[in-house]
């Protein structure tokens, strides 16, 4: 019995490695990208620290782009989530989308989530 | 003591008929053609899916079936034309003997020919049967690839577009002061380097063209095509019958005739008919 409990552990422990090893190329863009906006909208940093960490996200995101379209996994995904994602290139590929644009990640982003300065200048104060 | 010896023989009598019997069976079995091939075959290039269809045929009972038939029929010609050949040196009986054995030898041939169409008929219904039920699961795959497609679709045309301003970007990475070059951004530079280079040389492989790889033929094109090669073969199967019923009839006439000689010439030496006088015949007697 402890034997077959034994064995039972084993296969399930290497059956999780096995899952675990597949990397979600996708997820890791989107995570990365949420980090990118996240440091994009924190009002606790200076313009200097701000510039750096959307740097470094920017080299980390080009990567994580190029790993995206080359994840053949993605090809038989039924995902709407997968769908919705390379629907949306403009947001979801910041980096490549934003100089594709000539324009930083930063004007890319908030233009394309219509906070762009002329469509702030045309918005009215309303109660 | 008796009554068991007697169990044990009857037991072994019946294992041994038994076994005899499976191997009846096995033998039965063996003449038919089951195809071994899976959907794999599909992953083929279309230009081999015939191939290996007609290498799993030839594994089959049905096919040494086909060639043991093949060796009686040939066996059966040459049998034919050696008395055909030497017809002309006989005389009277034997003469008749060797025609009536040249009808046998053709009846017994008609009857191998007719066994062999419907070996032939059992191979092509198989083959078709087995492309039909390829035909059904490559739809069925086509149906499934079609939702994906629509993924596919959209990550090759944002492969397209990344593609077109990758260098660009790299190189407003490297103008930063800050930011090295990634590990990943280097490897996946070689290697890209090294699967164009590897695309080339498939591109100009002289197995490529041969393989029509690139020719614009899908599998189900390949599939219909040789669907409808077997339904032309199974159309000239009808015809082989039409054929063998012609030379049947033709077999069945020099029957009739041999049947007729052989009558004639009994009639020849049996009559030695009695010739009655007629009045006519004295006639003369009266008028000299």
């Amino acid at each position: 019995m402890k034997k077959i409990t034994l064995a039972c552990l084993a296969f399930t422990i290497v059956g999780g490695m096995a899952v675990s090893a597949v990397a979600d190329s996708l997820k890791n863009l989107e995570r990365e990208r949420a980090l990118a906006i996240a440091a994009l909208l924190d009002s606790t940093i200076d313009i200097e620290a701000r510039w750096n960490k959307l740097n470094l996200s920017k080299a980390r995101l080009a990567d994580l782009e190029v790993m995206v379209i080359n994840d053949k996994s993605l090809k038989n995904s039924y995902s709407p989530r997968v769908k919705h994602a390379l629907s949306n290139y403009e947001l979801t590929f910041l980096a490549h989308a934003s100089v594709e644009d000539s324009k930083s990640i930063a004007a890319h982003w908030f233009e394309h989530i219509g906070l762009s300065t002329d469509q702030l200048m045309a918005s009215r104060l309303a109660k | 003591m008796l009554r068991f010896r007697t169990i044990i023989m009857a037991t072994v009598a019946l294992v041994f008929v038994s076994q005899i019997q499976t191997a009846v069976a096995f033998a039965e079995i063996d003449q038919q053609w089951r195809p071994q091939l899976s959907e794999k075959i599909l992953l083929l290039p279309p230009k081999h899916m015939n191939d290996a269809i007609e290498q799993d045929f030839s594994k089959s009972g049905l096919a040494q079936n086909m060639t043991s038939v093949e060796t009686q029929l040939s066996d059966q010609v040459s049998a034919i034309d050696q008395l055909k050949q030497n017809l002309s040196r006989y005389t009277g009986q034997e003469q008749i003997e060797a025609r009536h054995q040249i009808i046998v030898g053709k009846k017994t041939y008609i009857e191998l020919l007719g066994q062999q169409i419907d070996l032939k008929r059992e191979r092509l219904h198989t083959k078709l049967g087995l492309l039909k039920r390829l035909d059904r699961n490559l739809s069925r795959d086509t149906a499934q690839q079609k939702t994906a497609s629509d993924v596919a679709q959209l990550q090759a045309d944002a492969k397209s577009r990344i593609e077109g301003i990758s260098s660009k970007l790299r190189e407003q990475i490297a103008l930063e002061t800050l930011t090295k070059e990634t590990n990943f951004s280097k490897a996946f530079d070689k290697n890209m380097a090294a699967i164009s280079a590897l695309k080339d040389a498939i591109a100009n492989h002289r197995m490529q063209s041969r393989l029509g790889l690139d020719s614009g033929a899908t599998k189900a094109d390949m599939l219909r095509q040789l669907m409808l090669d077997t339904e032309a073969d199974l159309a000239l199967i009808e015809i082989e019958t039409e054929l063998l019923g012609h030379m049947a009839h033709l077999l069945s006439l020099d029957a009739m005739a041999l049947a007729e000689d052989v009558a004639a010439q009994s009639f020849t030496v049996a009559t030695k008919a009695q010739i009655y006088s007629s009045p006519s015949d004295a006639v003369l007697l009266f008028t000299q």
